[in-house]
C-alpha cells in the first residue's frame, strides 16, 4: 500500500490557537511523502491560510456550537491533497469563503503562489471545502 | 508555539524583536505591541524577524496595519530578516517593495539615521 493513499484526518476546534496543531499534522504528512524542507514550509503556510479563513468565517457567523474545522490529508498519484472542511450555517457560506479569501488578498496571493491547486467548493450538509493540492516530488518512489 | 515579543529603544528608534510563530493566534499580540509603541511616540520602528520560525498573512496584515499607522506620523517600519522561508512570503505578496528589509539591526538603524 502506498504511503498516504488513505486520508489522515483531524478535527480541531475553530479557535486560532489550534491552527498550529493543523500545521504540524499536515507538515508531518508532507514529510512522509518526501517533500523537502522548503515545500513543507509552503504547505504549512497554505494550511494556516485555509484554516484561518475557515475560523474567521465561523466567528463572523457568531456561532457558539459546532465550531470545528476538519482537515483530511491524502495522496493521489501526483499530489498531496489537503481538504479543509467546515459547516457554514449561512446559505451563502461558500460565497463568503470565496469572498473572504479574495478580501484577505495577501492570503489568497500566498495560497495560489505556493500551491498547485486551490479550490473552494460545497461539501455535504452545508459544508464548505477548501481543497489544496501540491505536486509530489518526482523522485518520490511510488 | 507562542510568540515572544521584546521591545527596546536604540537611539530613539523603537525595536521589536520577535521569536516564534506569527499567525492568526499570535498576530493580535504583535498588533497590540505595535500600537503601544506608536502611542509612546516612536514612529520609526525596526521589527527583527530573525527568530521568527513561521509567518502567514495574519502577520503580514499586522505589519501593513502598523506601517499605515506610522506613515500617518511620517514614520517608517524596517524589517530585519535573512531567513528564506520568511522572505519568500514578502516576495510573493510584493511587500519587499513596501518594507525596507535589512540583514542586521545595525544596518537598519544606520539606514534610518541616514535618511
Amino acid at each position: 500500500m502506498a504511503i498516504m493513499d488513505r486520508p489522515t484526518s483531524i478535527t480541531i476546534p475553530a479557535k486560532p490557537e489550534y491552527v498550529s496543531v493543523a500545521r504540524l499534522v499536515v507538515a508531518a504528512c508532507a514529510d512522509l511523502l518526501g517533500f523537502d524542507g522548503d515545500a513543507v514550509e509552503d504547505i504549512k503556510i497554505a494550511v494556516s491560510e485555509a484554516c484561518t479563513n475557515a475560523i474567521l468565517q465561523l466567528h463572523r457567523e457568531a456561532r457558539t456550537e459546532e465550531r470545528v474545522v476538519t482537515l483530511s490529508v491524502y495522496a493521489t498519484e501526483q499530489s498531496l491533497v489537503i481538504e479543509v472542511v467546515f459547516i457554514a450555517r449561512e446559505p451563502s457560506g461558500i460565497e463568503h469563503a470565496q469572498r473572504q479569501l479574495r478580501e484577505r488578498d495577501l492570503g489568497m496571493s500566498i495560497l495560489t503562489s505556493i500551491m498547485d491547486k486551490v479550490e473552494i467548493s460545497r461539501a455535504r450538509e452545508d459544508g464548505v471545502t477548501i481543497k489544496l493540492a501540491k505536486d509530489i516530488p518526482v523522485e518520490y518512489p511510488k | 508555539m507562542d510568540l515572544k515579543i521584546e521591545s527596546k529603544e536604540v537611539d530613539g528608534i523603537g525595536v521589536i524583536v520577535l521569536e516564534g510563530e506569527v499567525d492568526v493566534y499570535t498576530a493580535p499580540k504583535l498588533k497590540s505591541r505595535l500600537i503601544d509603541i506608536v502611542d509612546e511616540g516612536k514612529y520609526n520602528i525596526i521589527i527583527d524577524l530573525q527568530k521568527v520560525e513561521f509567518m502567514d498573512s495574519s502577520g503580514l496584515g499586522v505589519l501593513v496595519g502598523g506601517l499605515k499607522r506610522v506613515k500617518s506620523h511620517q514614520g517608517s517600519i524596517s524589517l530585519v530578516c535573512t531567513q528564506e522561508n520568511i522572505l519568500k512570503i514578502f516576495r510573493i505578496t510584493g511587500l519587499v517593495k513596501v518594507f525596507p528589509i535589512f540583514s542586521s539591526e545595525e544596518e537598519a538603524v544606520s539606514s534610518i539615521q541616514g535618511s
